[in-house]
C-alpha cells in the first residue's frame, strides 16, 4: 500500500502542495486529477524522490520512501510527460538494453523482459529502429516499455496518452489495462482523459491548490442519479439553496443546481414552488468533475 | 560496474553513429588548432620542446574535454528529459556518471593518441618520437589520465552549475582559453607575473605540463610532483562535492526536471 501523509512542498515564492494525503491499495490503480498548477506533478516527483518536499511522508509497503531513496529506485517507476524517458536517437533495443543495465539486470534478465515485453506492446518491428524515427504514440509505447524494464510495483504515469490520437489512445488504454491485471502493479496515473481514468481506475483524486479536494470511487461517482434542476433567481430563496450542499451557478436569471438527492430536495416546500425545470443528467467522471470544480 | 560501462560504451557507439560528421570536423579542427601552434611558435624549436608542446597541447585539449563534459552531459540530458530518469534507477547517480567518465576518458586519450601520432606526421617528427624511451611515455600517459580524470571531476562543479543556470558554455569557454593560453602550452610560465605564477599553479593541468617537460629532459623534481598530487586531489574532492551539493539543493527547487 501506498500512503502519503500531509505532504508539503513549498519553493521560494510559491505553496506547491498543502499538506496532501491519500493512499492506494496495492495492485490498484487512482487517477490523480486536477487543473493545470494544482500540484499534480510536484506530488509524484516528491513520490519518487526527484523533489524534496518539504514535510510529511510516504510509505510504500511500510517503508519510508523519504529515509529510503534506494527502495524507490528499486520499486517505483515513473513515465513523465512526453516520453522523457528515451534517447531518441538510439534505437529501442539500445534503450532497452541501456535502461536495463542502468537498472541492474543481467544480460539474461534484460533479454527475458525485453522480449515479454516487445511481445506485449507488439514492438518487434520497431527494434531496430532509432526512436526519433517513430511515430508519437509508438514512441510513448517504447518510453513505458523502458519504464517497465525493472519491473517496478509501483508504476507512476503522467499523461500517458497525451498528445496522442484517438486510436492510440485507445491502444494504450488497452495496454494499462493488460499491465495492471497481468503485472499486478499499483498504478497512479494523473491525466485530463477522463476516459483513460474511468476506464482504468478505481479511484481518483482531485487536486486543487496543492490540497485534496476530494478523493473518491469512480463508480459510487459514475452510479448516482445526477439532476439538473432550474430554479427562477430570487434573492430570497439564496438562503434555502445554501442550505443544500449542491453545487450551484447562476445562467441567465436563473439557479442551476446540479443535485444528487431529489427526494431530500423536494422537501423543501419553498424551493419546490420554485423549480422551472428538472433534467437528468449524463453523470461521467468530466462532468462530476466540471461540476466540482466550478 | 562492467554492466555499467558495457552499456555506457553502448551509448557512445550510438552518440558517434548519429552525430558522425560533428565528430570528424571537431577533430579536424583539432589538427588545425596544432598544426597552426606548431609553424606559428614551434618550427624552430628542438625536438624536445617540439615533443612537450604536442603532448600538453592534446592534454589541453583531453582537459578541456573533460571539464566540459559533466556540464554538458547534465544539459542534454535535462534538455532530453532523460535526468531525471538516471536518478530512477537503480544505479547511484554518481556511479553513473563514473562510468560516463570512465568510458568518455579511455575514448578522449584514444584519440588524443591517434591524433599525436597524425600531428607527429605532419610536422615531420616521426623520429623524435623514438628517441623518447618506453618509461617515458608510461609516465607521461598516467600523469595525462591523473590530470584529466582530475578535470572530469571539478567538471562537476559546471555540471551543477548547469543545473541553474541551464547554458554555460561561455564560463567554460573563458576557463579553456584561460588555460590554453596561461599553463604552459604556448608561453614560459616563468615570464608571467607573481600573482599569475601562483594562480596557475593551483591547476593540475600547470603542474602536469611542468612535469610532462621535466620527464623528458629528466629534470623530475621531487617538488613538483607533490603539488600536482595536491592540485589533483583538490580538483577531485571539490568537484565531487560541489555537485553534490548542488544536486541535493537541485532537488530542494525543483530544478532537476526544468530546461
Amino acid at each position: 500500500m501506498l500512503k502519503v501523509q500531509d505532504l508539503k512542498k513549498v519553493y521560494k515564492n510559491k505553496v506547491a502542495l498543502q499538506g496532501v494525503s491519500f493512499s492506494v491499495k496495492s495492485q490498484s490503480a487512482i487517477g490523480l486529477i486536477g487543473d493545470n498548477g494544482a500540484g499534480k506533478t510536484t506530488l509524484i516527483k516528491c513520490i519518487s524522490g526527484l523533489v524534496a518536499p518539504t514535510s510529511g511522508s510516504v510509505y510504500f509497503d511500510n517503508v519510508n520512501l523519504m529515509k529510503n531513496p534506494k527502495y524507490i529506485h528499486n520499486t517505483v517507476g515513473v513515465l513523465l510527460e512526453g516520453a522523457r524517458n528515451l534517447y531518441h536517437f538510439l534505437t529501442v533495443d539500445y534503450n532497452l538494453n541501456y535502461f536495463g543495465y542502468l537498472n541492474q539486470l543481467s544480460s539474461i534478465e534484460i533479454a527475458d523482459r525485453k522480449a515479454y515485453l516487445l511481445k506485449m506492446f507488439d514492438a518487434e518491428k520497431y527494434k531496430d529502429q532509432p526512436v526519433n524515427e517513430l511515430s508519437r504514440g509508438t514512441q510513448q509505447k517504447i518510453a513505458l516499455m523502458v519504464t517497465l524494464m525493472k519491473n517496478p510495483q509501483l508504476l507512476i504515469l503522467d499523461e500517458p496518452t497525451l498528445g496522442l490520437d484517438l486510436v492510440a489512445t485507445i491502444r494504450m488504454t488497452d495496454l494499462l489495462r493488460q499491465i495492471i491485471q497481468e503485472e499486478h502493479k499499483t498504478v497512479i496515473i494523473i491525466s485530463h482523459d477522463m476516459t483513460l481514468i474511468s476506464g482504468l481506475c478505481e479511484r481518483v483524486v482531485y487536486l486543487k491548490n496543492g490540497k485534496v479536494d476530494f478523493d473518491e470511487q469512480i463508480n459510487s461517482i459514475v452510479n448516482e442519479n445526477i439532476y439538473e434542476v432550474k430554479i427562477k433567481a430570487d434573492s430570497s430563496l439564496e438562503e434555502e439553496i445554501q442550505s443544500f450542499d449542491f453545487p450551484v451557478r447562476q445562467e441567465d436569471g436563473i439557479y442551476v443546481l446540479e443535485v444528487n438527492n431529489m427526494e431530500k430536495m423536494m422537501k423543501n416546500k419553498i424551493l419546490k414552488d420554485n423549480v422551472i425545470s428538472i433534467e437528468k443528467q449524463v453523470n461521467d467522471l468530466a462532468h462530476f468533475i466540471k461540476m466540482r470544480s466550478l | 560496474m562492467r554492466r555499467l560501462i558495457k552499456a555506457e560504451w553502448t551509448m557512445l557507439i550510438g552518440e558517434i553513429k548519429q552525430y558522425y560528421l560533428n565528430y570528424i570536423f571537431y577533430n579536424t579542427g583539432m589538427v588545425i588548432l596544432f598544426f597552426g601552434l606548431f609553424y606559428n611558435y614551434y618550427s624552430e624549436a628542438d625536438d624536445t620542446k617540439v615533443l612537450a608542446m604536442l603532448i600538453c597541447a592534446i592534454l589541453w585539449q583531453i582537459c578541456t574535454n573533460g571539464l566540459q563534459y559533466l556540464c554538458y552531459l547534465i544539459q542534454d540530458e535535462a534538455m532530453m528529459g532523460t535526468l531525471e530518469q538516471m536518478f530512477l534507477t537503480r544505479t547511484s547517480f554518481f556511479s553513473i556518471l563514473f562510468s560516463k567518465i570512465f568510458v568518455n576518458m579511455i575514448f578522449v586519450i584514444l584519440k588524443g593518441i591517434i591524433l599525436f601520432f597524425i600531428c607527429a606526421v605532419l610536422f615531420h617528427k616521426v623520429s623524435m618520437l623514438m628517441s623518447v624511451g618506453l618509461l617515458k611515455y608510461i609516465e607521461i600517459v598516467t600523469v595525462i589520465i591523473i590530470t584529466v580524470f582530475s578535470f572530469y571531476c571539478i567538471g562537476g562543479v559546471f555540471g551543477g552549475l548547469s543545473l541553474y543556470y541551464k547554458r554555460i558554455s561561455s564560463i567554460l569557454n573563458v576557463v579553456n582559453y584561460f588555460l590554453l593560453m596561461f599553463t604552459g602550452i604556448i608561453g614560459d610560465i616563468n615570464s608571467y607575473n607573481v600573482f599569475l605564477r601562483y594562480i596557475i599553479r593551483i591547476i593540475p593541468v600547470t603542474n602536469a605540463n611542468i612535469l610532462i617537460n621535466e620527464i623528458l629532459s629528466d629534470h623530475v623534481k621531487l617538488q613538483d610532483v607533490l603539488l600536482f598530487a595536491e592540485t589533483v586531489l583538490i580538483f577531485f574532492v571539490g568537484g565531487n562535492v560541489v555537485l553534490n551539493l548542488l544536486i541535493k539543493k537541485a532537488k530542494r527547487e525543483g530544478k532537476l526536471g526544468q530546461y
